[in-house]
């Protein structure tokens, strides 16, 4: 006989998902999942916003890699709240869960953040399936990893809240064509695009005031 | 490249609803995968082939059905 089951099969994950969300919610925090290629400079962004913008607007970080602490070491270096979830204690995933980031919660002062960005492990691919509670998520991309991105990962940069591109200031060396990039990126997405470079702070005010903006629009008034 | 996570809760999915209709043996298990939800049906076939045993779907084959958007979905169970 045949029965019919109609389930999600990541329901564990939803239900979890919605419980960090819950938990998000009631902290009035707004959470960002930032996903983005290894190297793609996520990190670098994350402490370049810190730079600027904490403490004014109240940063938390969690850190997701499959080993070392080096990330999280680097944000709390920037004197922003930062816990690191290595995934190879759990399995080497390759992409952040919601049970994981639901744990990481535990460890941080939610009552002194406002906007926690989660960085998730360095993939385009895996973490697009996983929710982890958050409000947004942001697409970090980088010239050096060619313009064809949006068209390869449609599954990753359909979902996005907002897409960063990052290492503008590699441009005149490289064969990289911002046209193309954001007509593939338009191709599958109405996100905003922030092309900027972390190295160099180029281009960081539009994607500042955008997460300034968010902070407005969930979280708690300023 | 994270099939063996989603076949591990595809399995205990149908599992429990196995047991929850009585069934003794599943033959068969419908799941739709759709085209942006990052799983490839072949390395979860491949990763349902290996978990399977010991369990009520030790022979149950896996029928993939292709889906649009992240649909990621058990959909029936078929059994005795």
């Amino acid at each position: 006989m045949r029965v019919e089951v109609l389930e999600r099969i990541l329901k564990v994950n939803d239900a979890l998902a919605e419980e960090v969300r819950a938990a998000l919610d009631r902290a009035g925090i707004v959470a960002v999942n930032v996903i983005g290629s290894p190297g793609s400079g996520k990190t670098a962004l994350l402490e370049q916003t810190a730079a600027v913008l904490h403490p004014r607007v109240r940063l938390g970080v969690i850190e997701g890699d499959i080993a070392t602490t080096r990330d999280a070491e680097r944000l709390v270096r920037c004197g922003v709240p930062a816990v690191q979830i290595e995934t190879r204690l759990v399995g080497g995933a390759c992409h952040l869960d919601a049970s994981l980031v639901r744990m990481a919660l535990a460890r941080l002062r939610l009552e002194e953040i406002e906007v926690l960005f989660v960085e998730n492990v360095g993939n385009l691919v895996c973490p697009s399936a996983y929710g982890l509670g958050e409000h947004l998520r942001v697409v970090v991309a980088s010239v050096p990893e060619g313009d064809d991105k949006p068209a390869k990962y449609p599954a990753t940069f359909a979902r996005a809240s907002a897409v960063v591109l990052n290492k503008v200031d590699l441009l005149p060396v490289t064969d990289f064509s911002m046209a193309a990039f954001a007509e593939s990126l338009r191709a599958v997405s109405a996100a905003p695009l922030f092309p900027l470079s972390a190295r160099t702070g180029e281009g960081l005010g539009g994607w500042l005031a955008w997460v300034e903006a968010q902070r407005a629009d969930w979280g708690r008034a300023p | 490249m994270h099939e063996v996570g989603v076949a591990e809760c595809l399995i205990g999915q149908a599992v429990a609803a196995a047991g929850a209709h009585g069934l003794r043996r599943v033959a068969c298990i419908g799941v739709s995968v759709g085209t942006h939800c990052g799983v490839v049906p072949h390395a979860l076939g491949f990763a349902f082939s290996v978990l399977r045993g010991g369990t009520v779907l030790a022979d149950a084959r896996l029928e993939i059905m292709a889906a649009a958007g992240d649909a990621l979905r058990l959909e029936w169970i078929e059994g005795e």
